[in-house]
């Protein structure tokens, strides 16, 4: 089973994981993790290396990053180099329950495509003028 | 195969933890599953797919299901539904 790994800024990662894991009534090779961006890179990796180690068994894991460009993402880039993962951007809801619901049935390159794809789908625009022409 | 219409009988609607137990409920099943709602059609064995129908209280849903144990299937669901989920007094 892949394993999927939330990291933000901020505790809002944390908060995403415990809802979705909820939601899904999933506990298995999760986790998250909330980087600081007052730490230097190398103190950052080395948070993030023994997770992944933690969470790969052998199928990779993927993860899920608030924001592209971000310290999240500078940070865990680089360990792609020698670690199994693929990292998906713009962490949401939605993503992380595709990513629950998909692992196992999906290899790495796979289920990077899919959650993105599920996640972009989700994001829609109601415009309160639309619903006043409806009425 | 077998269709079925079914509302959407708990308070919020076909939401993220309804739309799981619909998938989980559904996944124990070879047959396939598919959900109508108006044009729009998912595969009703994926949360994705459900939470897209944006489904609230009240909508009227064609469940279609086809395979070798489909009637189990279809009680499966009706449980579901009877039990409206298993939502209510939660959250």
């Amino acid at each position: 089973m892949i394993g999927i790994l939330v990291i933000t800024h901020g505790q809002f990662g944390s908060d995403l994981m415990k809802t979705a894991s909820g939601i899904m009534n999933e506990s298995e090779r999760i986790d998250s993790l909330n980087l600081s961006r007052r730490l230097d890179f190398q103190t950052l990796r080395d948070k993030v290396k023994p997770v992944i180690r933690k969470l790969d068994k052998g199928e990779g894991v993927l993860v899920l990053i608030d924001a592209y460009g971000g310290t999240s993402y500078n940070t865990t880039l680089p360990l792609m180099k020698d670690h199994h993962i693929n990292l998906v951007t713009g962490v949401n809801l939605p993503m992380v329950l595709s990513a629950l619901s998909n692992r196992s049935r999906l290899n790495l390159d796979e289920l990077a495509i899919k959650v993105s794809e599920d996640a972009k789908k989700t994001i829609s625009v109601s415009s309160s003028n639309q619903f006043e022409q409806s009425k | 195969m077998i269709e079925k219409d079914y509302v959407v009988n708990n308070k919020l609607g076909l939401h993220a933890r309804p739309a799981s137990a619909f998938v989980k409920t559904t996944s124990q099943f070879q047959s396939d599953v598919k959900i109508r709602k108006d044009e729009h059609e998912v595969d009703g064995k994926s949360i994705m797919g459900l939470l897209m129908l944006a489904a609230g209280p009240g909508t009227v849903l064609k469940i279609t299901v086809d395979g070798v144990d489909e009637i189990h299937a279809v009680k499966a669901i009706d449980d579901l539904f009877a039990r409206r989920f298993d939502d209510e007094d939660k959250d």
